[in-house]
């Protein structure tokens, strides 16, 4: 039977005053849960890697954490940062393959400048900054959207679109 | 090794080395603490290298934790008020111009300085169940006296050192085997 919440505090509190006993089952009970959030984000050696860094990072403040205090938000707070600090490491990477065509009709010059189409757009945003391209990316429903306000998403695709408009050799445009 | 067992691995060793750097903290303040009696007189030291056996043995003490933790608190504060009481009151025995006189180094002084220790030093113990933790705590609370208290009455004569700790030991596992069966009585 898993521990229950309660449990974990206290498996936690005891491992907080240097109990080693407690560390063993509160590893079992919190590692498939920092896989299971990182994997809804990353692919699975990144997920992996997210996960391991979520558990070193809980287990080096074990020492500080208050007694009695609850674990699973200090511990989700703790997964959550590990898999944006993945996300921002591993630069987004837009599939424009799986765009739907970007010019009507289907003979063959225009599929040509359709491809060419697709590989400047791939090219544009490859060369974007890590927020711009992870902006685009989460437009294009490539990668998920990034913990954001509403406002400060909208803002930062609007900013995005502007250095795509740039890159492909339209103007900036205010 | 598959990846599991390799991140309890590194966490394993992250959180050994969380709990150093707690008893890096630990022992600095105790450390501190001793220094600080030093540059104040109130006690001193067989040699300033002690510091150095001192800060080492609470860092051990501060990373182990638990219950070796808080019996090396209840240590701590019998072994400090020995330091910081005078000589004179709490160990004649020990003082210097006591060792000129054999007659005047009695190791029964040391015993009873180390039985009125020994009282503060149960009464700190942590409430414990079974012999397993008593040992450990016993042990916190051993290692810390010895590290604050007996080496201080090596320097002098073997006999009162061992004297004010035994006699401080025996009254802490007297009076802590009492506190538990108390204890155990009232719950019964």
């Amino acid at each position: 039977m898993p521990p229950s919440e309660r449990d974990l505090d206290q498996l936690m509190s005891r491992l907080a005053v240097g109990d080693r006993a407690a560390f063993e089952p509160l590893f079992r009970a919190l590692y498939p849960r920092a896989l299971a959030t990182a994997r809804r984000c990353l692919d699975a050696q990144a997920a992996d890697d997210a996960a391991q860094s979520t558990l070193m990072k809980l287990f080096a403040r074990a020492p500080d954490f208050a007694r009695g205090s609850p674990v699973l938000p200090w511990f989700y707070a703790i997964a959550g940062n590990e898999v944006r600090a993945a996300r921002r490491r591993v630069k987004p990477h837009a599939d424009v393959d799986g765009l739907p065509s970007l010019v009507a009709g289907g003979d063959p010059e225009q599929a040509a400048v359709e491809g060419e189409l697709r590989a400047a757009l791939g090219q544009a945003i490859e060369a974007l900054d890590a927020p711009a391209a992870e902006a685009i990316a989460a437009m294009l429903g490539e990668s998920v959207r990034p913990v954001l306000a509403s406002a400060a998403f909208r803002k930062r695709v609007s900013r995005a679109y502007a250095k795509l408009r740039v890159l492909l050799g339209g103007h900036h445009e205010r | 090794m598959s990846a599991e067992a390799a991140a309890m691995s590194r966490a394993r060793r992250a959180y050994e080395l969380g709990m150093l750097r707690l008893g890096l903290l630990r022992a600095s303040l105790v450390t501190g603490t001793v220094a600080l009696l030093i540059v104040l007189e109130v006690t001193r030291l067989p040699s300033p290298a002690w510091l150095a056996l001192v800060f080492l043995l609470w860092l051990g003490l501060g990373w182990r934790g638990a219950l070796v933790w808080r019996g090396a608190l209840g240590g701590l504060a019998g072994g400090l008020a020995a330091l910081a009481l005078p000589l004179t009151l709490l160990r004649p025995c020990c003082t210097p111009e006591a060792m000129a006189s054999a007659a005047s180094c009695s190791p029964q002084t040391c015993v009873g300085a180390g039985m009125i220790l020994g009282v503060a030093v149960a009464a700190m113990m942590p409430r414990v169940r079974g012999i397993g933790e008593w040992s450990r705590a016993a042990g916190g609370a051993l290692l810390a006296v010895v590290s604050l208290v007996a080496f201080r009455c090596t320097t002098l004569f073997v006999g009162e050192s061992v004297g004010l700790v035994g006699g401080m030991l025996a009254t802490a596992a007297g009076v802590s085997v009492a506190r538990a069966w108390w204890s155990k009585r009232a719950l019964s």
